[in-house]
């Protein structure tokens, strides 16, 4: 029965956050939010080594923010190359969105 | 008086023939009466043999009188003696009475005990038997849950757990950037709870959305009717159903 009832729990929460990663795809296509972490997101492009500066001034982020970002997705495995050293940021898989 | 001569020669032979006859009589008489004294005698004898007789026998009644008084009174004596057993025995008999009905209140008691002591064996069978069908029907049970259990550990392994951690991850993956925003962003955004509830759920009623959502209800209600302006969601303001377009 535990067994059973962790189960359901984890299936509950795997159809959930299907959906509510659907739901947010929906919300950042139809440009109804637009967070910085969006808008910094949505700055990178695949294949290019990205000047963090540069990106910066284009999303007009505070560097801290911005790298604190980074090194987060880089520690959670995200398809992102951050050398903090050179500063630049490689976005290796289009963004899901 | 020749006339008178033999009118008393007449009265001296009527005399003389009435003396005679008077002698005779007297003789008569006296000898009747010599006779009837004799009698008299002989019965007065007779009768005096007779009372002594009777005298006799009643000193002989008299004697058995006494010897019966004296019999009567033993027998007196004697019947006093079983009056007083009488008595005894029937003293006997009363507290014997009392000691039977003392016993058969007392053979009473264990007899209501165990009367009480069988009902409440029944009572005790009765229950084991209750027991015992629900024994049976609880090891019937049993056999059921461990069924349902192996049918639960077939059906919910491990394994199928793994895939559903694996399918997890696989989203996460294949979403990072997007999971991304939903785990670390600054702000919590309530409008992807209200689309993945409608995505769901097929249709919500504005109500009971408003009770699903961790946001104020009035936020909530401003939050849906924007949604739906900006044409993400649909609400039919007479039914207040929403809708994924």
């Amino acid at each position: 029965m535990e067994l059973k009832s962790t189960f359901l729990k984890k299936l509950h929460f795997v159809e959930s956050f299907e959906n509510r990663v659907s739901a947010l795809k929906i919300l950042i296509n139809k440009k109804y939010i637009s967070s910085w972490q969006l808008q910094f997101i949505k700055a990178l492009q695949k294949d290019s080594n990205l000047d963090l500066k540069n990106l910066l001034l284009a999303t007009d982020i505070r560097e801290d923010q911005a790298k604190s970002l980074l090194k987060k997705m880089v520690q959670l495995n995200g398809p992102i190359e951050y050398d903090e050293m050179a500063g630049i940021v490689t976005l290796k898989k289009e963004v899901d969105f | 008086m020749s006339s008178n001569l033999k009118d008393a020669l007449s009265l001296i032979e009527q005399f003389e023939n009435a003396m005679d006859s008077y002698q005779q009589n007297f003789k008569r008489i006296n000898e009747e009466i010599i006779q009837n004294l004799a009698n008299t005698w002989k019965s007065l004898k007779n009768e005096q043999i007779e009372i002594e007789n009777l005298e006799f026998v009643i000193r002989n009644q008299n004697s058995e009188i006494m010897e019966l008084r004296t019999k009567l009174e033993d027998l007196n004596k004697k019947i006093e003696n079983p009056k007083s057993e009488r008595e005894t025995l029937l003293s006997k008999i009363s507290e014997f009475k009392t000691s039977l009905e003392r016993t058969v209140d007392d053979l009473k008691k264990p007899k209501f005990e165990l009367d009480n002591l069988n009902s409440q064996l029944n009572a005790i069978n009765e229950n084991i038997g209750l027991k015992e069908a629900k024994k049976l029907e609880l090891e019937q049970k049993k056999i059921e849950n461990e069924n349902r259990e192996r049918e639960l550990k077939k059906n919910f392994s491990e394994e199928k757990l793994n895939e559903l951690e694996r399918k997890l991850l696989q989203l996460k993956q294949n979403n990072f950037f997007t999971t991304f925003l939903i785990e670390h962003s600054d702000e919590e955004i309530p409008e992807v709870d209200i689309i993945a509830t409608i995505m769901s759920e097929g249709s919500c009623k504005l109500g009971d959305l408003k009770k699903l959502l961790d946001v104020p209800p009035i936020m909530a209600v401003r939050t849906i009717k924007q949604l739906a302006v900006k044409g993400i969601i649909n609400l039919d303001e007479s039914t207040n159903i929403i809708t994924m377009p």
